[in-house]
């Protein structure tokens, strides 16, 4: 059984030089850093931390790259868990792509949409466009067999 | 992507003074137009620009780009008019291409009720004037041959208005141009700098406090949009504002289909092409007040469904992205601008969806009020005092999407 399920994350984005993201030190709080391309990443956090990581990776960066710009995209996101024991059957429903390893994520496409596919414990965090988040729900639920579990 | 937001580009970085003459609340178009107008008309330079993120970050930079002057009432349409008038030359004064480019505005209507609003429109525009035409649905299809006049099969077109002077500007333009010709002048505008207090003595305005220090002011301007009611609730000034949301989505881009802005009065969804391409379509603020810009799903399928039953070429094109902005809704749907009950305390305020086609008069008009003492006429209706004396001016039918 696989369920899918709304979860609340904080997603600061870090636009900055190549070489000064080379050398950033990830911030505290259980922040998962993703470099999504050469001059930008992405810190996923819990919601409760996404104000003190902003304020660290904006501390941490800009001594780095004076010009680095550090954004709260927390509202342009849907995270959505894909949890449980047949988690990987039901994503391989969504996505050709192969599951990422440990901390590493991947991003392309998930039922037809741009996604971040970060490994869980219990799974996967599905990180799409806010609003894709109830047709990628809706997708899983329909196409991959999970179950709906409204938190 | 990082480079066109750089700093460095458009912006030197100054510090940050422990005083100045001016200190400007939100660093929006807005905020930017008023202190570029204050540097270059009035040579008040002493002005500080406080924004709590990056430049254009808020409504300036999520708008649908439009400006126009086809509004409803004797003391809206006048100050729209005189803000067209600059928008037309403001790429030279600002010494900055803002893409602006005139390509009208044809609004749909479905029903009679709607036609005659629109007729009304059109006289009162003409009596100051402002071109607003009534068409019939004939004369639509020879403009725009892709506008399907039986709306959808479900809502036939029965007339449209027709406004040439409707136009467009590249909104990331607009505030990178303000912000550097006010810059070029003297002012200085800090990012990353959210005031968290107002100083208030004797009920006159002293200063403001940051996360990054306290600043004393001659006098403080707020001229956020979506936080405007918790920023004036800092100097102990309560607004009549709702904060609600406006989405609205692009496509892909394609080739050119289509001129100008086309919408609909009854189903409240309007779009156009940018300049690269992309089919940009926006729709009435959400039915409910919120401060989050997190887009739905439910917004994506309900305007392209309406954007269909009007221009059904757009049933082909592929969704790309779609973003959320905060509008500062006041009770009649008109800005408030002037000095508040706080002395020295300004506000321009209550922006809804109408701050960025006014923003190059609010800017030059805020700007004499400031720099001179008088109360320009243009933007006398709209003082702050007009909902307590009951002087409103209603315009929510102009106001209610683009």
């Amino acid at each position: 059984m696989a369920n899918v399920q709304d979860r609340a994350v904080g997603l600061i984005e870090c636009a900055a030089s190549p070489k000064a993201l080379d050398r950033l030190i990830a911030p505290g709080h259980g922040a998962r850093m993703l470099r999504v391309a050469p001059d930008e990443a992405i810190a996923v956090v819990a919601p409760a931390f996404t104000a003190d990581v902003r304020r660290e990776l904006n501390d941490r960066i800009t001594a780095l790259d004076e010009d680095a710009l550090v954004l709260d995209v927390s509202d342009g996101w849907t995270g959505l868990a894909l949890i449980g024991a047949d988690a990987d059957r039901a994503l391989s429903y969504l996505s050709a792509l192969d599951p990422p390893d440990g901390d590493a994520f991947i991003q392309g496409d998930v039922a037809r949409v741009a996604a971040k596919i970060l490994r869980e414990p219990d799974g996967f965090l599905l990180l799409v466009p806010a609003y894709w988040g109830e047709h990628v729900r809706t997708r899983a639920v329909e196409d991959a067999g999970a179950q709906t579990v409204r938190s | 992507m990082t480079g066109l937001l750089r700093h460095r580009t458009f912006l030197r970085r100054q510090e940050l003074k422990p005083s100045y003459d001016v200190v400007i609340i939100g660093g929006g178009v807005n905020g930017l137009s008023l202190a570029h107008n204050l540097a270059t008309h009035h040579g008040m330079t002493d002005v500080a620009v406080l924004e709590g993120n990056y430049i254009g970050s808020g409504g300036s930079g999520r708008n649908t780009q439009v400006v126009r002057a086809n509004y409803n009432t004797p003391e809206t349409v006048p100050l729209y008019k005189a803000s067209l008038e600059i928008w037309r030359t403001l790429s030279a004064e600002l010494d900055f291409n803002l893409l602006f480019s005139t390509q009208g505005e044809l609004d749909l209507c479905h029903t009679h009720d709607s036609l005659e609003v629109e007729r009304d429109k059109s006289l009162l525009n003409r009596a100051y004037g402002v071109q607003t035409d009534v068409l019939t649905p004939d004369e639509i299809a020879v403009m725009n041959p892709l506008v399907d006049l039986t709306g959808g099969g479900e809502f036939p077109i029965v007339g449209a208005s027709f406004h040439p002077p409707g136009s467009f500007a590249r909104h990331d333009a607009v505030v990178w141009g303000y912000a550097s010709s006010a810059t070029r002048r003297g002012v200085h505008i800090h990012e990353q700098t959210p005031v968290t207090g107002i100083a208030v003595v004797d009920g006159v305005c002293r200063g403001v406090t940051t996360d990054r220090g306290t600043i004393d002011a001659g006098m403080v301007v707020s001229a956020t949009a979506g936080w405007s009611s918790q920023v004036a609730a800092m100097a102990g000034v309560r607004l009549p504002i709702v904060t609600m949301a406006l989405q609205a989505f692009v496509t892909e881009p394609y080739r050119h289909v289509l001129d100008g802005l086309l919408s609909s009065m009854d189903l409240y969804v309007y779009v156009s092409q940018t300049a690269r391409g992309e089919l940009l379509v926006g729709a009435e603020v959400l039915p409910y007040p919120t401060y989050s810009t997190r887009s739905t799903f439910g917004f994506l399928a309900e305007a392209a469904k309406r954007t269909i039953q009007i221009f059904p070429v757009i049933a082909h094109a592929r969704a790309m992205r779609q973003w959320t902005g905060l509008c500062d809704m006041t009770p009649d749907s008109s800005p408030i601008l002037g000095e508040s009950e706080v002395e020295r305390f300004y506000l321009m305020s209550g922006m809804g969806t109408w701050g960025f086609k006014g923003s190059p008069i609010f800017g030059k008009l805020m700007a004499e009020r400031i720099a001179t003492g008088v109360m320009p006429d243009l933007i006398r209706p709209f003082a702050p005092d007009r909902f307590a004396t009951d002087r409103m001016v209603p315009d929510a039918y102009s106001a209610g999407t683009h």
